[in-house]
């Protein structure tokens, strides 16, 4: 990968406007602290990125080395080198990792991996996400624990080799140690090439990864850009200074209840004021 | 395991009084209406498996009754395709107290057909400590496909734990997101997910040319 430019993305999902003009470019071996407040669209850009179908492109355009990147499939984008690690992984019951694994890899190249090299590959990776080998014949995400699921997401960027690797809050729920580990995962990878996007509300990681660039998304735009010293500095101050210093000023998220959840067992229904 | 492949009756009504593991197939042309009823006796364990690949209405009853610290493990997979119409219901009565039950039923309707798994399973007064489990899923790949998981709890006694889960619907966009992440195609995912909905519940009838018959009938279904 070359180089990742946004230009003025906006977006949606289920009517509610998330990313207004956003706009950000990567180059090739950056290392991206993406900052901002709880729903201002972090994780949203990253989703957008792999082209989670939930959030509809309105405007604006992405570009990976000269390619329109949001008129790929999902599929071809993983093909193109992106890969997210999810915040939170779905539990796939029924689908075998080392089955998916295998798939996985086999998506990615022309000829079909063969069994020693799969075996060997898979093995050397469960080593370095500290991850019993067994979990490999249980079903995908079913039943891990929240760090046996982080890890599970470091192992397939250790076996997919991505360009563009999305990291999303992957180092929440994990312990000192597991956060080390995966650390310098992300350097090793960093020095073979790979390009990375991180969102963490912790600056343990940033600092672990030395991130060169931070991006601040604030209201569903990047709202500020600097070196790594600006994930280092909203560390330690917070984002009040933004306003202060930049006149950014922070819209509230507030979140609108959904008119109808449903539970496990019962319907519940929120009521609506003329119905009171 | 004793399995019986493609039986043309399923009704019977047996005393269960030692551990077995028992099998069924079904692919074509038996009776319509079928009840399996099980006396399971006291310390005893039956672990039973239904997969139906058939081509024709169904409708099957399984009912167990669990004495005194007896376990019952029942698993039912069904593929329904055309407008066939298929009614599984599984119920489970804790007779007597310290006993277990553990329920799963795992579907796909691939036509325009229905597709029914429901069932009860009670506790009665003064079966303390027992524990049961009712789940049900069932994916549909045609939009006119009709489905229903209804898995209910009748309890009568307090000291017991008892949960039920159903779930009814297409394809889970987020299962769906996250495999075509990894650069599978919208079909290989929704294959991978269709296949792993079933297949643990053949492969534990532990024959591997009933797994690859199953394969092949799912094979043929079209995404």
């Amino acid at each position: 990968m070359e180089n990742l430019i946004i230009e003025n993305v906006s977006c949606q999902a289920e009517g509610n406007e998330i990313l207004t003009s956003c706009s950000l470019e990567v180059n090739k071996g950056d290392c991206v602290a993406l900052l901002g407040p709880n729903g201002h669209g972090k994780s949203t850009l990253l989703n957008v990125l792999m082209g989670n179908p939930r959030y509809e492109v309105t405007s604006g355009s992405i570009s990976l080395d000269g390619e329109d990147l949001l008129s790929m499939s999902v599929d071809e984008r993983s093909k193109k080198g992106l890969f997210m690690g999810f915040q939170n992984p779905p539990d796939v019951p029924g689908v075998v990792s080392m089955d998916f694994f295998r798939a996985m890899i086999n998506a990615h190249q022309d000829k079909p991996v063969s069994l020693i090299k799969f075996y060997k590959e898979t093995t050397q990776a469960y080593k370095r996400v500290d991850l019993n080998e067994e979990m490999a014949s249980r079903h995908l995400n079913e039943g891990y624990s929240g760090g046996e699921k982080k890890r599970n997401e470091i192992l397939q960027m250790l076996l997919l080799k991505p360009k563009l690797a999305l990291l999303d809050e992957i180092d929440s729920g994990l312990d000192v140690d597991a956060l080390s580990l995966i650390a310098s995962i992300i350097n090793t990878m960093k020095e073979e090439g790979t390009t990375f996007i991180i969102v963490s509300h912790y600056d343990r990681l940033y600092q672990l990864v030395h991130v060169n660039k931070t991006a601040v998304i604030v209201n569903g735009k990047v709202a500020l850009q600097g070196d790594g010293e600006l994930a280092n500095r909203i560390a330690k101050e917070g984002y009040s200074f933004l306003e202060k210093e930049y006149n950014i000023k922070i819209a509230k998220n507030e979140k609108k209840a959904n008119d109808v959840s449903i539970g496990s067992c019962a319907v519940k229904q929120v009521i609506k004021p003329e119905q009171k | 395991m004793a399995n019986f492949y493609n039986p043309s009756s399923l009704s019977l009504h047996e005393e269960i009084s030692k551990d077995e593991k028992r099998g069924y197939f079904l692919k074509d042309r038996f009776e319509q209406d079928n009840e399996l009823v099980f006396d399971v006796e006291e310390n005893t364990n039956l672990d039973l498996t239904l997969v139906d690949f058939s081509s024709q209405d169904v409708n099957v009853h399984i009912l167990a009754n669990l004495k005194r610290n007896s376990s019952v493990n029942i698993q039912v997979a069904s593929l329904c395709s055309q407008k066939y119409q298929k009614h599984f219901q599984v119920d489970v009565i804790h007779v007597q107290g310290d006993s277990l039950s553990r329920t799963k039923m795992a579907g796909i309707n691939a036509g325009e057909g229905k597709l029914f798994f429901l069932g009860n399973s009670t506790i009665v007064n003064g079966a303390h400590r027992s524990d049961t489990r009712q789940e049900g899923k069932i994916t549909n790949l045609n939009p006119l496909a009709k489905s229903e998981v209804s898995p209910s709890l009748l309890i009568k006694e307090n000291d017991v734990k008892a949960s039920h889960g159903a779930a009814v619907g297409a394809y889970n966009e987020s299962e769906l997101f996250y495999l075509m992440s990894r650069g599978l195609s919208l079909e290989e995912s929704k294959k991978l997910i269709t296949y792993g909905s079933l297949l643990p519940i053949i492969e534990s009838l532990g024959d591997e040319k009933l797994v690859e018959e199953a394969k092949n009938s799912m094979g043929e279904l079209s995404l």
